[in-house]
């Protein structure tokens, strides 16, 4: 057994369990110190991660793959927690005496989360996925003084739980038709029995659910609005790339039903998906809720990289979910600093902005641009990788469908650019920003920017790891 | 091997009966008149006063709760318990750590006083 | 008798028990009968997991759904401030229909591709008892998702008291 494989996970799950060690040894007067150590523990993961590209194998007779592509997602995570952390630390040392153990849980998702990028088998898939779930069950309704975060925090444990059931139904159905719950070992095309079709159905149904894709989205603005703001962020960005990354290794890894059969079912969830989402994200007047249908959307359009199922459609799916995770916590990041400072998350509060504090102005602005796909940005490039994979195939209108959105959601986007830029404030005193939350914004910023101008730096890493997935 | 469960079967069934007969010895036997009195806690409880649903306090749950915890690991524990002379040593180490990660657990819930009642 | 015949009466009598129960903890007003009921039809189901030669399953679903979840249901029923059991489980009978038709629908597709296809491992019944290869593969081939389940209960059971926790102090 080759535990080199489990590297980062043993370190993870290590790491979680001192960092509760720390908080029972040390009380709860050293709140600070356990924020800086979370940190500092989730930079060496970042780091350990580094060291284990390029060994694309398989093992614990085969429940275990770590290819590039695993370690690519499991870094957009590892990304996503320090940037939600450093934009968070102040926020949730605020809400709650309980702040260490919320550091704790956030690792603990986070081992969920990688667990499920190196899945390889149904069973590792499913108990992975459930610690990262209820993670997150608990961390919503974290704001024990808030009526809405333990509404939200009920609403996500009872509509979760009937999608992990889905899912685990589903499961349950592929393996009686198949015999065995490894990817790899999943019959081929030829052999699909309409039980394999209808656990594969309920697989998409769950997953779908976890990524929030339409019509299973209907839990998502509720929750992002009434959890704590750090907590909406590292769900919409972390968790969402999670389900991706296991949904790939479902469908494109193992292929239990052919990609002519399900590729109908993912194609009209992509289309929904990005016509409703941006739809509806038009008259929201609370930016979470606003960001929560613009991360519905922004689902719609990584499903067409799904659809894609070819290496260049799956580099646009890593690509873009870094650069999504990045520009999402990077707009969440300011929504922290405006929310502390106004005690509100309406889009008006937002008036005036770059009056009060130019760098939270300007931070937003560029990050919704980028989820909007407007050229020099991050976004664009990851939306065109993202198009160009299904265009090659020959299919156009995914692509239209999804440049037609894009161009829509340019208006909501824009409409918050224009509040803070236009506006004038209700209350011009500036919005103090922390070293901790100048760090996070700063680094989104710069990662936006770069990358929106020399992509090659990700996307030559992020092809290699697509090409690792189909074993290339 | 299900003939074994026959038993079971057979225990439920008497199981059941057995309430059920007394039930039915004592509506065959007892008189039928219903008298104020006989409304009234009999000797060992006590007249309620005001509601009579209150709202129990969250220690019984907590302690249902690391209840459930503990019983769930039981049950992993049972298989490697039945299995360990041939398991060796690899799934003893396995098994230390399963534990050692729950007893962390246990040693929160110890210093939340989780266990002290107030 | 013939055997095949007692186990479909069998199969037929806890399948009753199972699924009454389960529509009783679904309608009945009561929260505390419902909760009740629930149990029944947890017990049961390890009735089924008997008649499918899965011993240890049965023995674990009578362990913890017979005993710890009908204890944690009431505790939790009990934290609850209502002014009375009667009433306590409303049921909304105005999408009895909606309900009805969409777990009909369900139920039609999910029966009619069981029917039409053939199990990879149909009319396989392992010799030794099934704690014994279960053993094997939780701390062998699976030895990934069974210490993941460790930091599963870990986090679950921090939360929970958190969350319990934070109710007791307001």
């Amino acid at each position: 057994m080759n535990f080199n494989l489990l590297s980062t996970e043993i370190a993870t799950a290590l790491f979680g369990s001192v960092l509760l060690i720390l908080s029972l040894v040390t009380g709860k007067d050293a709140r600070r110190g356990l924020g800086h150590a979370t940190l500092a523990g989730l930079l060496v993961l970042l780091l350990i991660t580094f060291t284990q590209y390029g060994i694309n194998s398989g093992g614990f007779s085969g429940t275990w793959i770590l290819d590039d592509y695993a370690v690519f997602m499991k870094q957009v995570f590892i990304i996503a927690a320090i940037l939600v952390v450093f934009a968070g630390k102040s926020y949730v040392e605020d809400f709650t005496g309980n702040c260490n153990e919320f550091y704790v849980l956030m690792v603990f998702a986070l081992l969920g989360m990688m667990g499920m990028a190196s899945a390889g088998d149904l069973i590792t898939l499913y108990v992975s996925l459930e610690t990262m779930t209820i993670s997150f069950y608990i961390l919503v309704a974290y704001n024990l003084t808030s009526g809405k975060s333990a509404e939200a925090g009920l609403k996500y444990l009872i509509l979760g739980a009937l999608s992990s059931a889905v899912i685990l139904y589903g499961m349950s159905l592929v393996y009686g038709a198949a015999g065995t719950t490894l990817f790899a070992k999943m019959p081929p095309v030829s052999v699909a029995s309409p039980v394999l079709l209808l656990g594969a159905v309920m697989l998409v149904a769950g997953f779908g659910f976890k990524i929030a894709a339409v019509p299973f989205h209907m839990w998502s603005p509720d929750i992002y609005e009434g959890a704590p703001t750090p907590v909406t962020a590292f769900l919409a960005v972390a968790s969402k790339a999670a389900g991706f990354a296991a949904m790939l290794r479902v469908f494109l890894g193992g292929t239990p039903v052919a990609p002519d059969n399900w590729l109908g079912i993912i194609a009209v969830l992509a289309a929904i998906t990005m016509i409703i989402g941006n739809l509806v994200a038009i008259p929201q007047t609370g930016i979470k809720r606003m960001l929560a249908y613009s991360s519905i959307a922004q689902a719609g359009y990584i499903l067409v990289g799904l659809m894609a199922a070819d290496p260049a459609g799956v580099n646009g799916v890593l690509f873009y979910s870094m650069i999504y995770a990045v520009a999402n916590v990077g707009a969440f990041a300011v929504v922290i600093a405006v929310e502390r400072a106004t005690g509100s998350d309406e889009i008006a509060v937002f008036g005036g902005l770059w009056q009060r504090q130019p760098l939270l102005a300007s931070v937003m602005t560029v990050c919704l641009l980028s989820l909007a796909g407007i050229p020099p940005m991050a976004g664009f490039v990851g939306k065109f990788l993202l198009f160009s994979a299904i265009m090659d195939q020959g299919i156009y209108w995914p692509a239209f469908i999804g440049f037609v959105m894009s161009m829509i959601s340019v208006y909501y986007y824009l409409r918050v650019a224009l509040v803070i830029w236009r506006d004038e404030p209700k209350d011009p005193a500036p919005i103090a920003v922390e070293s901790g939350m100048r760090l996070a914004v700063m680094a989104a910023l710069a990662v936006t920017v770069v990358l929106g101008v020399y992509p090659a730096v990700l996307s030559d890493l992020s092809l290699a790891a697509a090409k690792s997935f189909f074993g290339m | 091997m299900l003939k074994e469960y026959f038993g079971v079967l057979l225990f439920a069934g008497v199981a059941a009966i057995i309430p059920l007969a007394v039930f039915a010895v004592s509506y065959l036997l007892s008189t039928k008149k219903d008298t104020p009195e006989k409304g009234l806690a009999y000797e060992c409880g006590m007249d309620t006063r005001g509601e009579t649903w209150v709202q129990f306090k969250s220690g019984y749950f907590l302690y249902a709760l690391i209840f459930v915890v503990f019983d769930v690991e039981t049950v992993f524990l049972y298989p490697w318990a039945v299995k360990f002379g041939q398991l060796g040593l690899f799934a003893f180490v396995e098994m230390l750590i399963f534990i050692a990660i729950l007893l962390i657990g246990y040693w929160y819930a110890w210093k939340e006083q989780v266990f002290r009642w107030k | 008798m013939s055997n095949e015949a007692v186990y479909g009466i069998m199969f037929y009598l806890v399948s009753a028990v199972v699924l009454l129960s389960a529509v009783a903890a679904v309608t009945l007003r009561n929260l505390i009968h419902a909760a009740l009921f629930l149990a029944i039809s947890f017990v049961s189901v390890a009735g089924i997991y008997v008649l499918l030669h899965a011993d240890f399953l049965a023995a674990v679903q009578v362990l913890i759904y017979g005993g710890a979840i009908p204890v944690l249901i009431a505790f939790g029923v009990m934290l609850t401030r209502t002014p009375g059991a009667a009433g306590s489980n409303p049921v909304n009978t105005k999408t009895y229909i909606w309900g009805l038709g969409i777990t009909g629908a369900l139920f039609a597709v999910i029966m009619l591709s069981l029917l039409k296809s053939k199990f990879a491992m149909q009319g396989l019944i392992s010799k030794e008892p099934s704690i014994e290869g279960l053993a094997r593969l939780m701390l062998g081939d699976f030895l990934i998702p069974f210490e993941f389940a460790a930091i599963l209960l870990l986090a679950a059971m921090i939360g929970a008291i958190i969350l319990a926790r934070g109710g007791e102090a307001k």
